[in-house]
């Protein structure tokens, strides 16, 4: 069952080792679970899900340096706290990004129970309440997020039986007991062997061509500092319903993919807020998930992570002077990431960069030269509780997820996602970077871009001008 | 008006560069259709049937049948649809 970590699991492992790098799954509950049943639920979240029964050993002295181990993994630990407030979860939140886990001991998960309450660990039933939990991004990715959170509400389904068994696990565990499997054993034939080989020079080639001309193109142009230790701020933000409609009705009209659409608001916001505004090239991190891809395919209700980091360049227009105009250049900027980020998933770069990601962290973190961009989304379009017919429409207020960011990663990232029909961005920034106004002030500018970008009906060189 | 299997296969088929599709086939899984291509697809037949697909359904419609069913329930609700090339 124990098996060696992967390139990437490798990657983020090493990044945690670096500094506090986790996942924090929230989820806002109208009425919360007893700790009694909070308690069992984690203890059959535990029995269906293997990868939350296990630990990472280090194995100094072996080619493979990382194991997921599971012997001797302990249950899931929960700490709970008295909510005082609305911003009770986020400060906690807060907290648990700037916490690493215990990986030599597992297991690889933690939680946060935000009780309404004196401390007594009741939870009377008419309170809101937050379940915090707290991953290492090795189980979890934005897919196994919302298989998370489908079978923890099922699980805390206050109808049930509390005494009852653990609910039917999903059908794949219950066939298949092994971990979540190793990603880079299943890369599709064409990006292996000689095929793949001639593929990955390209790939690497690509890269190459990219830093020089980065490099030379953003000389004597800021370069964000790199802050260490870093402190984690978080800034949940959403569209409305009405405005979330008119933003995909334009993304249709424009052959615009969302994530695209978040990756151009933002770096637009961020190069108004934090660059100089002249003309210059940004980095921008978007993360693939690759399950649907792999051969054989992973089902979607296992924990674990199946996603690569892609790192691409954007050429930012000048920021006009005077008052900000949000959304403009924003149609052009998002045709060309979506082009751009098309372009290099047909052509292999999810597998290339994940093949390559250790080797890339390594280097980063050896050399410690540069942030490694200006900002990252991770778009999904799984992780959503949005089904009217379910009772969870009552139950949930809103479920959430943030990770961790570092002195070495980008200046401002965002989670999106859809949630009942909104647009929904959790984004996370470094205090050492932005403080609030000026944090507020980027998602504002997002906000507006989005929202501008579902009003302008017209082409979008005529918006852009 | 009813709304072919046939037509979405064709739709499906022609945005992909395939020859022909069959109705159980995955998006994603079998036919490799990357994000874009479900935008384009979802596009295509948003404006040829005059429906609207929100973009929290994209993940339920998983294969072409999926697809079919979809707007077909789609042009049930609204007025007539007039396919349109």
């Amino acid at each position: 069952m124990d098996r060696p970590l992967g390139s990437f699991e490798t990657a983020l492992t090493l990044t945690g080792e670096h500094a506090p790098f986790v996942v924090v799954i929230v989820l806002r509950l109208g009425t919360g679970p007893s700790p009694g049943r909070l308690r069992s639920a984690l203890d059959a979240l535990q029995t269906c899900q293997p990868m939350l029964r296990v630990r990472i050993a280090h194995n100094a002295g072996r080619s493979a340096r990382y194991r997921f181990e599971s012997e001797g993994v302990p249950e899931i630990p929960v700490r709970q706290v008295t909510r005082r407030d609305e911003i009770t979860w986020r400060r906690e939140t807060e907290d648990e990004l700037a916490q690493s886990l215990d990986t030599a001991s597992g297991p690889l998960v933690r939680c946060v129970y935000v009780a309404p309450g004196d401390g007594d660990g009741a939870c009377d039933g008419d309170g809101a309440c937050e379940i915090l939990l707290t991953f290492h991004h090795t189980v979890m990715d934005a897919t196994s997020g919302a298989a998370l959170l489908r079978q923890l509400l099922a699980l805390l389904d206050p109808e049930a039986d509390p005494q009852a068994p653990p609910q039917s696990p999903p059908p794949s565990e219950a066939q298949t007991p092994a971990l979540f499997p190793v990603v880079e054993e299943r890369v599709p034939a064409p990006y292996r062997g000689l095929r793949g080989a001639a593929r990955l020079a390209g790939f690497l080639a690509r890269q190459i061509g990219d830093e020089v001309r980065f490099r030379w193109r953003s000389r004597g142009l800021r370069r964000p500092p790199i802050v260490e230790p870093a402190h984690c701020r978080i800034l949940p933000v959403e569209l409305s319903a009405e405005a979330s409609a008119a933003l995909v009705r334009a993304l249709r009209r424009e052959r615009v993919t969302v994530n695209a659409a978040l990756c151009a608001a933002l770096l637009i916001a961020v190069h108004r807020q934090l660059y100089d505004g002249r003309p210059r090239p940004l980095r921008y991190l978007t993360f693939a998930d690759l399950r649907p891809y792999l051969q054989p395919p992973i089902v979607e209700d296992r924990l674990g992570c199946a996603i690569t980091m892609l790192r691409y360049t954007a050429e930012l227009e000048a920021i006009q002077e005077g008052p900000a105009e949000p959304g403009c250049g924003f149609w052009p900027l998002a045709h060309s990431i979506s082009r751009q980020v098309d372009a290099g998933v047909r052509r292999g770069d999810r597998f290339f960069s994940m093949a390559m990601s250790e080797r890339l962290m390594r280097t980063i973190l050896r050399r410690r030269s540069e942030r490694m961009a200006a900002t990252a989304v991770s778009f999904s379009g799984v992780m959503r509780l949005d089904d009217p017919s379910t009772k969870e429409r009552d139950l949930v207020r809103s479920s959430h997820a943030f990770v961790s960011n570092l002195g070495l990663g980008p200046e401002y990232s965002a989670q999106g996602r859809w949630f009942r029909d909104r647009l929904q961005l959790d984004m996370v920034y470094l205090e050492s970077d932005l403080d609030e106004v000026g944090a507020q002030t980027v998602a504002d500018d997002v906000l507006r871009a989005l929202e501008r970008a579902g009003e302008v009906e017209g082409s979008p060189r005529e918006e852009a001008r | 008006m009813t709304v072919e299997l046939r037509d979405i296969q064709s739709l499906v088929a022609q945005h992909l560069g395939r020859r022909r599709v069959s109705p159980d086939d995955r998006l994603l899984e079998d036919l490799g259709a990357e994000s874009l291509d479900v935008v384009n697809i979802v596009a295509a037949l948003e404006d040829r049937y005059r429906i609207r697909i929100a973009e929290s359904e994209l993940p339920d419609l998983r294969t072409v049948q999926d697809l079919h069913r979809c707007v077909h329930e789609r042009s049930q609700r609204q007025d007539p649809p007039t396919p349109r090339d």
